[in-house]
């Protein structure tokens, strides 16, 4: 039980950890680095120290300095938020071996979920539903490896079993091309990741990516909170995500969600997680587990009305849930635009001072931010700067309030893809709901050429 | 406050007495004023160093073991010099100076937790 918690993150994700830790009476660390010295949500911490200069390898990837900030600063617990350190098993090592608590599983489950393929060998195993093919590395034998794809049958994707987000993959259209593909992939894995394994799964041509967000107590309590589809996608990047996925089964959605609460419990995971999957014809294919909070957690929030991040924080303190899976229900429809300081067609960053900020306000409309004027954003980390989150009693009712709240959402000072954002609310397929992951590329390519 | 009369007179008293140096502290400010022989050669300009940390810590300026502070102001220090310590459990790290000089202001006070470039002190360095 600690009653003081250090924030091992910054921007949007640091201050929405800390509005959750005052809920519950925890007092705050922020930890930042000498780019964020001057960043809002500093003044609203109880504590602040600075752990290194602007590279983040120095300062939010460097966990022997956050966690020498937590034993001076007398926290006793660490929450990483979502990327830096945030899936690192030596990060929640080195936080247990100094008699600290990490909010989010143990060292091993962070290990197993970042092993591709001792992921998927888990998951087979818990019966969540998983691509088609070998739930094991591949072997060096070329011959071998061919007839491995042939019984798959093409086209097959190679993975490396470390990576994740989008790095060391490779599409294999057919036999004669299965050897070079092997080969390169092979060298990625082992420059990339430290990590020359590499499995082979079939390739699902045009899925949708849709994932189940499940929370789980250490009295065995594991919770799955509903769905989200973030199929809007740019370069693996999310755009816009929304819960629930339009369009699918509810029945067959719970039947997944069940069986993800299952694996949690099989490997005694503590803490928010996420099962993200493939969604192609009618079929959910697992392709990993993200251990940690999700940029997206607030459109589950808003249709459950339950607080993904306190309940974080109960699971970490030892707390037992008081909600059962039972009393989980989904109402309405939420939609999550990611804002993001970059031109809304090319991508280029924009970072820079913002003069003014006019948020959008009114009913069903959440803003997570931590900008406001006269606020300079560095250049270097991510270019999100606001999570735009709406409301409403269905999927139509959600996306009339979001376009009204972009049109309302003003940021000056810098370029924003609030525009791209706006555009997207109105094109057919996504007003439609359904698309898959490549809809995004497919439309800005043909904006661009049109 | 140090005015421009009070410089012409400091500096009227160390040519009639044949003073080289002379340091005068107020508060927080301090007049440190160098002669270099002749009547009329310029003063030797000086810059002034802040000293940071390069970790995180309690800041110590004397040595566990010791009784006597590391650097107190006035004092000649070299480049490279131990200022003082953070302290991390039984680790210490160094603070160090990265000029030769003098020092300055003591900025930071003793078991302070400090951050990452935090200033610890300034230095005043000959130019």
């Amino acid at each position: 039980m600690f009653d003081k918690l250090l924030i091992a993150n910054r921007g949007e994700i640091a201050l929405r950890i800390q509005k959750a830790a005052r809920g519950l009476g925890i007092k705050t660390v922020c930890v930042y680095s000498q780019a964020d010295a001057e960043a809002p949500y500093l003044e609203t911490a109880d504590e602040t120290i600075c752990i290194g200069p602007g590279a983040a390898r120095n300062s939010y990837l460097n966990a022997d300095a956050i966690v020498l900030a937590a034993l001076q600063t007398g926290a006793g617990a660490i929450h990483p938020g979502y990327g830096f350190l945030s899936e690192n098993a030596r990060f929640a090592d080195v936080i247990a071996d100094a008699g600290l608590v990490f909010v989010g599983p143990s060292a091993d489950c962070i290990r197993t979920m970042g092993d591709k393929v001792e992921a998927k060998r888990a998951m087979i195993a818990a019966g969540v539903p998983c691509v088609p093919g070998p739930d094991s590395a591949l072997p060096q034998d070329v011959t071998a490896i061919a007839a491995i794809a042939d019984e798959i049958g093409y086209p097959v994707i190679l993975k490396a079993a470390g990576g994740g987000g989008g790095r060391g993959m490779r599409v294999v259209r057919s036999r004669e091309h299965i050897a070079e593909a092997v080969a390169l992939t092979r060298e990625e894995a082992q420059r990339f990741f430290n990590n020359p394994e590499i499995y082979i799964e079939k390739f699902l041509e045009n899925p949708r990516h849709v994932e189940i967000q499940v929370i789980c107590d250490s009295h065995g309590n594991a919770l799955w909170l509903g769905d989200r589809d973030c199929s809007m996608q740019r370069r693996h990047q999310k755009v816009i995500e929304e819960a629930p996925a339009p369009g699918i089964d509810r029945a067959l959605i719970a039947e997944v969600g069940e069986r993800c609460a299952n694996a949690c419990r099989q490997i005694g995971y503590v803490g928010a997680g996420t099962f993200e999957f493939l969604f192609e014809d009618g079929q959910f294919y697992f392709i990993e587990m993200n251990t940690r909070v999700q940029v997206e957690h607030p459109v589950t929030e808003l249709v459950t009305g339950l607080d993904i991040v306190t309940m974080q924080l109960q699971a970490a303190r030892g707390e037992a849930f008081t909600v059962q899976q039972g009393d989980v229900e989904t109402r309405g429809h939420a939609i999550e635009c990611r804002i993001n300081a970059e031109d809304p067609f090319t991508f280029s960053p924009s970072p820079g001072t913002i003069t003014e900020v006019v948020a959008p306000n009114g009913e069903g409309i959440r803003l997570d931010t931590h900008i406001r004027a006269g606020y300079t954003i560095p250049s270097q980390y991510d270019s999100m700067v606001a999570k735009l989150i709406v409301h409403g009693a269905d999927r139509a009712d959600a996306l009339q309030r979001m376009r009204k709240a972009l049109s309302d959402f003003r940021i000056g000072g810098i370029t924003t893809n609030i525009p791209l954002q706006a555009e997207l609310m109105n094109e057919p397929g996504f007003a439609k709901g359904g698309i898959n992951i490549h809809h995004l590329e497919h439309w800005l390519a043909e904006r661009a050429a049109s | 406050m140090i005015t421009i009369a009070d410089l012409d007179r400091a500096l009227s008293l160390m040519q009639e007495h044949g003073l080289e140096t002379l340091r005068v502290r107020e508060g927080e400010a301090l007049l440190s004023l160098t002669l270099s022989g002749s009547e009329t050669a310029p003063l030797a300009p000086r810059s002034e160093a802040t000293v940071t940390t390069k970790g995180l810590g309690r800041l110590l300026l004397t040595h566990p073991q010791h009784s006597d502070p590391l650097v107190q102001p006035g004092d000649a220090v070299a480049a490279g010099a131990t200022v003082g310590f953070l302290e991390n459990g039984s680790v210490l790290l160094p603070v160090v100076a990265g000029k030769a000089g003098t020092v300055g202001t003591i900025l930071a006070s003793e078991g302070a937790l400090l951050g990452y470039g935090a200033p610890v002190l300034t230095i005043l360095v000959e130019a």
